[in-house]
């Protein structure tokens, strides 16, 4: 892991100095991880995509405004939060709720139904404050200072945001973790 | 180490430092409803990870395009090169501050702190010598006049004081003279009388 952030680093130096290649392998590191927790967000694999698309343009041009190359990852999901959010502040045609939408495009074809539908809608009944947090948390593996830094919120309130999440999630899979 | 929920959830979440986490270890092993409580919790976490992450549809290289290649400046012009400037920049305007401000002396052999302070110690010292030793000729000079002209005016004084002595003495001498003179002449009137009254 500490290899891999020193070579990341390496990568953002050398982008920085213009080196497209560079960059270009950085997204390949991070696409993947920006992609999904943009997916868990915005629920929507083409607003996903899009957004991943955003992410890295906004990222590849601020990249000179980056002080740290250690804090290459919070800033990056910073880019990100700040994109799922503009897109979801906006009024959507769309109609189909959302939850709903999930369940149809999301992760129901990839695993066993009754886990990811059950896991789906814990996370639904989350506030979006408590989601976002659980997700940087849980799936991308940020210290609670990192996510603090996502979100430019202070550590005490992120610990807050994933301690109820966590609990409220622990009362909505109890019957899964019984059943299995 | 407590039976407190945020506890047991930043133990389980990997957020406690080591010290703490070993603690947080034997707590549990010695409390059931500890350990019940960290059960419960990692299975969420298990639940929560079933879900997999996706690969894109498509993967993200526009930036190979040419519009969004930076300019050739952003390269050079990187956050260590602006740092690099400022600290040249604040050097620069430290040394004019100083060239401006500061008297010029000679350029010396720069050694350690003690060796500066010993080469400055010496100029102050050898500068004292140069501006102290002509002012302090001049105050003996000045002194040794103002010795000199007090001596002739004592000398001056004495010798008026000898002199009037003198002509006090000459003056009484002199007296003493016409009374003995004025004596003789009265002696030889009254002898030249009695002559000429005798027969």
């Amino acid at each position: 892991m500490i290899f891999r952030e020193v070579e990341d680093r390496d990568l953002i130096l050398k982008a920085r100095r213009g080196s497209v290649d560079a960059f270009n392998l950085l997204v390949s590191r991070w696409e993947k991880r920006i992609y999904n927790y943009l997916l868990r967000l915005v629920r929507d694999r083409e607003d996903a995509m899009d957004l991943s698309q955003d992410v890295f343009l906004k990222a590849y041009q601020n990249l000179p405004k980056l002080g740290d190359p250690a804090r290459f990852a919070p800033w990056l999901f910073r880019i990100a939060h700040n994109e799922a959010y503009s897109l979801l502040r906006k009024p959507r045609a769309d109609t189909e709720p959302p939850a709903e939408k999930a369940v149809a495009q999301g992760f129901a074809a990839l695993l066993p139904v009754e886990t990811s539908l059950a896991v789906e809608r814990a996370l639904e009944k989350l506030t979006g404050e408590q989601r976002e947090a659980v997700l940087l948390k849980v799936y991308q593996g940020f210290k609670f200072e990192e996510i603090a830094e996502v979100l430019e919120t202070p550590v005490s309130t992120i610990k807050s945001r994933v301690y109820t999440g966590l609990e409220l999630l622990k009362g909505f899979l109890a019957p899964i973790r019984s059943e299995s | 180490m407590t039976n407190d929920k945020a506890d047991l959830q930043a133990y389980v979440l990997g957020e406690l430092p080591e010290a703490e986490r070993r603690g947080a270890e034997k707590y549990i092993a010695a409390h059931e409803e500890a350990a019940l409580e960290v059960e419960r919790l990692r299975a969420v976490l298990t639940a929560l990870r079933t879900l997999p992450d996706e690969e894109p549809p498509r993967r993200i290289a526009f930036v190979s395009d040419k519009v969004f290649e930076p300019k050739w400046y952003h390269g050079i012009w990187n956050p260590a090169a602006r740092l690099a400037f400022a600290g040249a920049a604040m050097l620069s305007i430290a040394i004019v501050t100083h060239g401006v401000l500061a008297r010029p002396v000679a350029p010396g052999p720069l050694g350690s702190g003690a060796g500066i302070e010993e080469q400055l110690r010496g100029r102050v010292e050898a500068e004292l010598s140069r501006r102290l030793e002509p002012a302090v000729a001049q105050a003996v000079a000045r002194v040794t006049a103002e010795r000199s002209q007090e001596m002739v005016r004592l000398a001056l004084a004495e010798a008026e004081k000898k002199f009037a002595l003198e002509r006090q003495s000459d003056r009484v001498a002199m007296e003493a003279s016409f009374e003995l003179l004025r004596k003789q002449m009265a002696r030889v009137v009254y002898l030249a009388s009695n002559e000429r009254g005798q027969p």
